[in-house]
């Protein structure tokens, strides 16, 4: 199946033309691990953008105060690492978890960053679509919907 | 000037032809390697899915399609070969990625990952609610469907397969054809030399009528071989087809498909089928019981006729 095909779920890649998917995939790698794998660890080094292309799996996040939220599910398309992908500390904040076998796509802040020079529209496009992703994020963890 | 650049064409036709042909052969070469390994991987697949069917999972209650998708299919994928790339493509897999802390188990490039072996297992995880769905697809339809996701399947060498069979199976005519334009456009710049003979010193124009000759003979050659370069190809093209080879791995996967639907859903008919064939049930006893009063209406009239006749006589 063609890359473009495989990714076109993904909030991180619309707008972008299939050309463009591939420029931006191009270098990255797949992992796959099997059910109860622990992917990211709170604490340890970041410094790269997860994309799920397969399977399930279970986001958590401490509160300032330490205690552990809610997990999120994270379904095929979904994004995460973006907090040690984008602060300065390139440390990741939250625990992620396989909750069955996954595939996930892992794109290297060198492959994302190179693109400013080469390909300005693209990098723009991928920021506003992480942006984008953030805030949805934010919208659903900590906003009611309006009244 | 266009006869000028016509007798520039058939002088060189031959070479043409004959560069064209080795052209051809090699590319012929390479599709039918790609398609060869396409096919191999397809049936591959096809006799995976029927062994596991018959086997680990024969008598296997299917609760959930998509789980029992998901875990039949990630052992169908161990059947599977691997598949080859562009070169380029092939280089990155294999070079480890520096930048990544995460090691290299589990680890594949995203290429391998999407057109590798896993590609028709993409293919028919993004066509599931056909297998979850309880009606029975059209299975040629679904099969042509996750066959046109596969980049490999579609085009080897960035070269469309569709394309590259019509190409050959034009191209036997076209070299045939070369090879007439190039006898005639021979031809016709050689006859203006016959006016060149002087009828009265018929000794001294042997040069002419040689050059003449040679000429046509030359010309003659280019006929020659469009129909060496024709039947070789057509040959080729019979001994080692694409089309019908690419048929037969469309018809597998039909089946195979139709096996792992069956296998889900059991043989047994759906509800709506159930409605369907009451319904047709229903209609045969009218149809049958509407032919049975029309018999007995047409003994009823004979006899009717048979009574009318007796009387007429009668009287």
């Amino acid at each position: 199946m063609a890359i473009s095909d495989l990714l076109k779920s993904c909030p991180l890649f619309s707008e972008l033309f299939d050309k463009e998917i591939e420029q931006v995939v191009l270098v990255c790698s797949v992992f796959s691990y099997g059910t109860g794998t622990q992917i990211l660890t709170a604490g340890q080094q970041g410094g790269c953008l997860f994309v799920v292309l397969e399977g399930d799996l279970s986001e958590t996040f401490r509160d300032a105060k330490g205690i552990v939220m809610a997990p999120t599910k994270l379904r095929q398309g979904a994004v995460f690492g973006e907090l040690g992908f984008l602060l300065d500390g390139k440390i990741n904040f939250g625990d992620v978890v396989s909750l069955t076998k996954v595939s996930i796509l892992e794109i290297h802040e060198d492959a994302v960053f190179k693109l400013f020079e080469k390909n300005p529209r693209l990098f723009g496009l991928l920021m506003l679509n992480l942006s984008r992703c953030l805030a949805r994020r934010l919208k659903s963890n900590f906003w009611a919907p309006p009244l | 000037m266009i006869m000028h650049i016509l007798v520039n064409v058939g002088d060189n036709m031959v070479p043409f032809m004959l560069t064209s042909f080795l052209f051809a052969l090699v590319v012929r070469y390479f599709t039918y390697l790609s398609s060869s390994r396409n096919a191999v991987y397809y049936r591959r697949f096809c006799s995976a899915v029927e062994k596991l069917l018959e086997s680990d999972y024969r008598d296997v209650k299917v609760e959930d399609t998509e789980l029992w998708m998901n875990d039949f299919l990630a052992k169908v994928v161990h059947y599977l070969p691997e598949r080859k790339f562009k070169m380029g493509r092939m280089i990155e897999q294999d070079v480890p990625d520096p930048n990544s802390f995460r090691g290299t188990k589990g680890k594949e490039n995203i290429f391998n990952y999407s057109d590798g072996r896993r590609s028709i297992i993409h293919g028919i995880k993004r066509n599931m609610g056909v297998f979850v769905s309880q009606y029975a697809p059209d299975y040629s339809e679904l099969t042509y469907r996750v066959l046109g996701q596969d980049p490999l399947w579609r085009q080897a060498y960035g070269l469309s397969f569709d394309k590259v069979s019509k190409a050959f199976d034009i191209l036997p005519g076209l070299f045939v054809v070369a090879g007439i334009l190039g006898t005639f456009i021979g031809i016709a710049s050689a006859l203006p030399k016959i006016g060149m003979i002087d009828l009265s010193k018929i000794q001294e124009s042997s040069a002419v009528l040689t050059a003449f000759i040679d000429s046509v003979a030359s010309s003659m050659k280019c006929s020659i071989t469009g129909i060496f370069c024709s039947m070789s190809m057509t040959v080729l093209i019979s001994v080692f087809p694409i089309y019908s080879s690419r048929a037969e791995v469309r018809r597998s996967l039909q089946k195979a498909f139709e096996h792992i639907w069956t296998s889900i859903h059991g043989s047994s008919v759906t509800s709506s089928d159930l409605k369907m064939i009451g319904l047709l049930q229903e209609v045969n006893k009218n149809l049958t019981r509407i032919s049975q009063q029309l018999s007995e209406s047409e003994v009823v009239e004979e006899d009717m006729v048979e009574k009318k006749i007796k009387l007429l006589k009668g009287a």
